[in-house]
Order: C-alpha cells, then sequence, then structure tokens
C-alpha cells in the first residue's frame, strides 16, 4: 500500500495544481505582526506574483542562497585545515557546534526579528571572517616562514598561535553564518505559497556548493597560483552574492492578500460555530483560538504533547486507534478516565483548531498529498494555529518535531558521516596523485636499472 | 609546483580522513588515498542529484523513516569491506573489489541528499499555519548540524577501529584504551 501510494505521489507534477486560495493558510486579514517580521521585503507593493506558481526568480534566488550559503564554509575549512593544521580537532569542533547552538537558540527569536535583519547579519559573519582569515595567512606567513612549511607542519602551527587562534574565531563565526543563513532561509522559504520547489531550489544549492567550493579553491589558488591571502579576500564573493540573492533577486512571497479576507470570514464562522472565540475582529494575532483556550489546559498540554508524540509517527493510525481507546476509557480504571476527562477538555480547544484548519485549506499541496494530521482530536503540535507562547511552549513544539528530526539525524550518522560539510579536506590532505605516480615511476625505474645492471640483489 | 601547498603533516592527513572509507582501497597508502578521493566525488555527485531532483519524489513520512535505515545497510557493508580487507590471506577484497565499493558510495550520497530535501519539503507541508511553519523548518535544521557532529565523532572511531583490525597506522583513535 505504501509503495502503490509512493508511486502515485510522484506521478503527480511537482508543482501542485493551481488553486484559487492558495496564498495563506490562515487569513488575517491585516498583517499580524509576526507575518511583517517574515516577509523578506519592506515593499510588499512591487508583487503582482501570481499564487498559483512560483516565479523562476525566486527559483534561482533560493537556489544562489543555497550556494552562497554552504561555500564559504567549505572554503574556509579547507583553507584552515591548511592554516591551522595541528588543530584539527579543534578546527571541526569550532565549525559544528556554533552552529548547532544558534540554530537551537532560532525557534525563540525568528518570529520577532526580520528575515533582512537575518540575512544581513549573516552576510556580515561571512563579511568579516574570510578579511580574518586573510589576516592570519599573513600571520602565518610571517611566523612560520615558507621554509619551515615545506618540511614540518608542526613548527608552523607552534610558531603562530595568535593567527591559529583567529583562524578558529573565523572559523567558528563562519559556521554561525552557515547555520544562521540556513536557519533563515528555511524560515523563509516556510513563507512562500509552494514550499516544495523553493525548498528544492535551496537544498540544490546547498548540494552544489560542496563542488562548486572546491572548484573555487582549485581556480583560484591552484591553476591561477594565487596566494591564500588573495582567495580568501576573493572568497568575500560570497556573501556579496547572499547579498544579492537576498535583497535583488528574491521576490517576497505574495502578501496574504485581498482573496484570503473570505477565507478569514470562513474560518471565524466556523470556529464561533463550534462555540470558540476567535480574534479576528482586531487582527490580533494573540487572540487565536489556541492560545486563548490553552492557558487553563496547560497541565493538559503535557498529555496532549505525549500523545502527539506517540501518535504522531501515523496520523491514519492515530485516528484509528483514537475511537476504541474512548470507548474503552468508560471501563477502565481512574487514571484512563482522567485522562479521557483532559482529552475531552482539551477537545474544545483542539475542535476549533481543526475547524479552523479545515476551513482554510492549509496549503495548496497538502490537501492531495497528506492525510490530513489536523483531523483528529489529538493533532500534534506542529499542525497548531497559533505560535507557542514561552519557553516550555516553544520546546514542547520543537520537540514535537522529532518525527522529522530524527531521520535527518540519521541520516548523516547511519551514512558516511561527516563528510556531508567537508568535501574538500580530502582533496587537500595528501599529494595529489600526478606527483605521487611520478615518484612511483621514478623509484620502479631506478629499480629496473638497478636490477639491470645488477646492483640490487633479490 | 602546485602540490606543493597542499602538503599537511602527516598527522592530520589520518584525522581529516576520517571514516569508514579512509579504510577501504588496499593494502597501499596511496590506493587508500585514491579510492577515497573518488567515493567522496561520487558520494558529492549524488549529494547534489538527490538535493536536486529528491523534491520530486514526495516521500512520506515512513519512506523517510526508512532512509536511515538503508544507510545503516551500507555503513555496515563498508565496515565489512574494511574490516575483511586483511583477512582470509587477501581473498576478501577479491570477492568484493573496492572500484565495486564505489556504487554504494554514490547511492550513500543520493540518500543522505534525499533526507535532506524530503524532510524539510515534508515539513512544510505537515504544518498549516505559516509563522509555525518557517519556526518549525528552523528548528529542525538543528537535526542537520548534531547528525554532522555525532558523525564525525564516531567516524574517527569507526576509522580507529577498522585501521586496527586492517593493521593499517597512523589513525588517531586506537580503539582501545590503551
Amino acid at each position: 500500500m505504501a509503495l502503490s501510494s509512493w508511486r502515485r505521489r510522484r506521478r503527480t507534477p511537482p508543482l501542485p495544481p493551481a488553486t484559487s486560495s492558495s496564498s495563506s493558510p490562515r487569513g488575517a486579514a491585516p498583517p499580524a505582526p509576526t507575518s511583517a517580521a517574515t516577509s523578506p521585503s519592506p515593499s510588499p507593493s512591487s508583487t503582482p506574483s501570481t499564487p498559483s506558481s512560483t516565479p523562476p526568480r525566486n527559483v534561482l534566488a533560493f537556489w544562489l542562497l543555497g550556494l552562497a550559503n554552504n561555500s564559504p564554509y567549505t572554503i574556509a575549512l579547507a583553507a584552515a585545515n591548511e592554516l591551522a593544521a595541528g588543530a584539527v580537532g579543534s578546527i571541526f569542533f569550532t565549525a559544528v557546534f556554533p552552529a548547532l547552538l544558534l540554530k537551537l537558540t532560532t525557534p525563540f527569536w525568528f518570529p520577532r526579528v526580520h528575515v533582512n535583519a537575518r540575512a544581513a547579519a549573516a552576510a556580515l559573519m561571512a563579511l568579516t571572517a574570510f578579511p580574518l582569515l586573510a589576516a592570519a595567512t599573513k600571520g602565518i606567513k610571517e611566523g612560520g616562514g615558507e621554509g619551515s612549511r615545506g618540511g614540518g607542519g608542526g613548527g608552523a602551527a607552534a610558531a603562530s598561535a595568535t593567527s591559529s587562534r583567529s583562524v578558529l574565531a573565523s572559523i567558528a563565526l563562519l559556521s554561525f553564518q552557515g547555520g544562521l543563513g540556513e536557519a533563515s532561509a528555511l524560515a523563509a522559504a516556510g513563507s512562500y505559497p509552494h514550499p516544495r520547489v523553493v525548498l528544492g531550489a535551496w537544498s540544490s544549492g546547498t548540494g552544489a556548493a560542496g563542488p562548486v567550493g572546491f572548484s573555487f579553491l582549485m581556480l583560484f589558488h591552484v591553476f591561477a597560483k594565487l596566494s591564500l591571502r588573495a582567495t580568501m579576500l576573493l572568497a568575500l564573493f560570497w556573501p556579496a552574492l547572499w547579498l544579492v540573492a537576498h535583497f535583488v533577486i528574491l521576490r517576497p512571497p505574495p502578501p496574504r492578500g485581498p482573496d484570503s479576507e473570505e477565507e478569514a470570514a470562513a474560518a471565524a464562522a466556523a470556529a464561533e460555530g463550534e462555540g470558540a472565540v476567535l480574534g479576528a475582529g482586531g487582527g490580533a494575532i494573540e487572540l487565536s483560538p489556541l492560545s486563548a483556550s490553552s492557558r487553563p489546559l496547560s497541565a493538559a498540554a503535557a498529555s496532549a504533547s505525549a500523545a502527539a508524540k506517540k501518535e504522531a509517527l501515523d496520523p491514519e493510525e492515530a485516528t484509528g486507534l483514537l475511537t476504541p481507546r474512548a470507548a474503552e476509557a468508560g471501563e477502565d480504571d481512574e487514571e484512563r478516565g482522567e485522562a479521557r476527562a483532559k482529552k475531552a477538555e482539551q477537545g474544545a480547544a483542539a475542535a476549533a483548531a481543526a475547524a479552523a484548519a479545515a476551513a482554510a485549506p492549509a496549503l495548496p499541496s497538502s490537501s492531495s498529498v497528506l492525510p490530513s494530521p489536523s483531523s483528529s482530536s489529538a493533532s500534534p503540535l506542529w499542525a497548531a494555529t497559533s505560535l507557542p507562547k514561552g519557553f516550555l511552549a516553544t520546546s514542547a513544539h520543537v520537540a514535537s518535531l522529532w518525527p522529522f528530526a530524527v531521520p535527518l539525524f540519521l541520516v548523516y550518522f547511519a551514512g558516511e558521516g561527516g563528510q556531508e560539510n567537508r568535501p574538500l579536506s580530502p582533496f587537500f590532505s595528501s599529494p595529489p596523485p600526478s606527483e605521487r605516480k611520478k615518484e612511483r615511476k621514478k623509484e620502479r625505474k631506478k629499480e629496473k636499472t638497478q636490477l639491470f645492471f645488477g646492483w640490487k640483489k633479490i | 609546483m602546485g602540490g606543493k601547498k597542499f602538503e599537511l603533516p602527516t598527522k592530520t592527513e589520518y584525522v581529516c580522513q576520517a571514516g569508514v572509507w579512509s579504510a577501504l582501497g588496499g593494502p597501499d597508502a596511496a590506493e587508500r588515498d585514491r579510492f577515497y578521493k573518488y567515493a567522496n566525488w561520487l558520494y558529492q555527485a549524488g549529494v547534489f542529484l538527490s538535493r536536486t531532483f529528491g523534491g520530486w519524489l514526495r516521500l512520506s513520512r515512513r519512506q523517510l523513516w526508512l532512509l536511515p535505515a538503508a544507510q545503516g545497510a551500507f555503513l555496515v557493508l563498508f565496515a565489512a569491506a574494511g574490516a575483511s580487507a586483511a583477512a582470509w590471506a587477501g581473498l576478501a577484497p577479491r570477492l568484493l573489489p573496492f572500484p565495486l565499493l564505489l556504487v554504494p558510495a554514490f547511492a550513500v550520497g543520493l540518500l543522505g541528499g534525499l533526507g535532506y530535501v524530503s524532510t524539510f519539503s515534508l515539513l512544510a507541508e505537515s504544518v498549516p499555519f505559516a509563522p509555525l511553519r518557517q519556526v518549525s523548518l528552523a528548528a529542525v535544521s538543528v537535526a542537520d548540524s548534531a547528525g554532522i557532529a555525532l558523525a564525525d565523532a564516531v567516524s574517527v572511531a569507526v576509522q580507529g577501529c577498522l585501521y586496527r583490525a586492517a593493521g593499517i597506522p597512523g589513525a588517531a583513535f586506537k580503539c582501545g584504551w590503551i
């Protein structure tokens, strides 16, 4: 069954069919503070982009964003391996953990910071890091000297402790840049009507970054024989490209325009029909149904998240399992009964949310692709219709994303592991094969002549 | 010459070449280097291809979980090939010649890239509320970094053990406490 459905899905064109109401999932008619904070451009008037398809320039922009985001990182890692040769372990530590820590904090401040500010901050980090790397190159050349680099690299690394520290600092900066840029661009992709298209463009660009970064170094550092310092300064091209892609090429997503007002009204009507309060009147997002009613239910929220975790993997099974469990609850012990009461209590909020979600089509493509996980009463946290408020709620939401996070996490661990983000190191870790082959040929020739003249006894 | 610039101290060389692939290719260090290089190029090509076209596949959430399982199978295959490289008087590499292992190296890249693009595409289509979708996409990218961090650590350990099994000197981690 799974395979057949996969085949069926595969046949469907990548661009979902044009539906009239695709621009906004929930019709908050006036731009709420969160949506204002996430639309990439200050000028929404310049966007007559049709909601039915993604403009090619946005696809190009996301491809370039992916390329420009990951290339600096790969280039700098290769350069750092050449510079601070003694400290490869700390280089990889510095290259990975800043991005990890930064990405962990994003759910708490991304909704409050405009995407333009995030993109500019990421570019600024790269614009700082590459001159820093170039300066470190100079320090190493002065400290270690040209002669010691050929023979023992350890001496060069020891002689330039300060510049090796600045190498680490610039690597950390570029790690921050990569993490911030990736998280920001992924978040921005989520604000476009066809996220699969722009996300595909983004990930294609990141996939190209490895070979492109390698070619960049080969072109300038090896073939053109530019110094590492000059190459690092040339690498400022990548943050510049990032800025151009984001601020010039990329068009903001279509605003939740006038045609979505009807949806807002429909959603409000549906929610009122369920007896919930929908704060569409003031246009304030704080009054959306879940956040209004979830405060008294904070105790039930934990059990709801647990249920969501349990049933998140397969919503079809979840809907199938829920009804018999509810039927049996009457015969069960007190704990079950309590749980059921909590569930029923929470059902009011969930029903309102589900009604609102059903009234406004979530995404143009998702209705045909997904088995509508929000229809069950124990809907996962990610199907909520408001942003989580506070540290605990936000953390619970992030934790509820584990069905997506765990496969992504394990794909690297179980796979070849670690080569994802350091594709250049193998190419720079040893002398090129041509030289090696030459040496071997020379040796063999020597051996042959020795044998021929009988110098060497076998 | 041009190549001189990329000469590194020997210790660095081995730490860089962490992972299972660095133990494959043959008893000669040059052969191992060559295998590692080709495997990485194919891996990169696979990542690029599947990150570009993987979005068309529209994997379900269950199929998403199959990807790491398949990667685990490949990891076992590589580890077995590396561990048996010196076994049975050199018969093992002849049963499974190393150039053949470049095919699964390419497949590993394909699956890895597919996992990336499928996860984010599926997540974007699973979260109906746009501001929450944006937060979720950014938050799940933590798993990307965390997976790479853990994989880096594990690959060093696996490399040490494979080097020890195959009798190759120079691993940073010696696969043991001594």
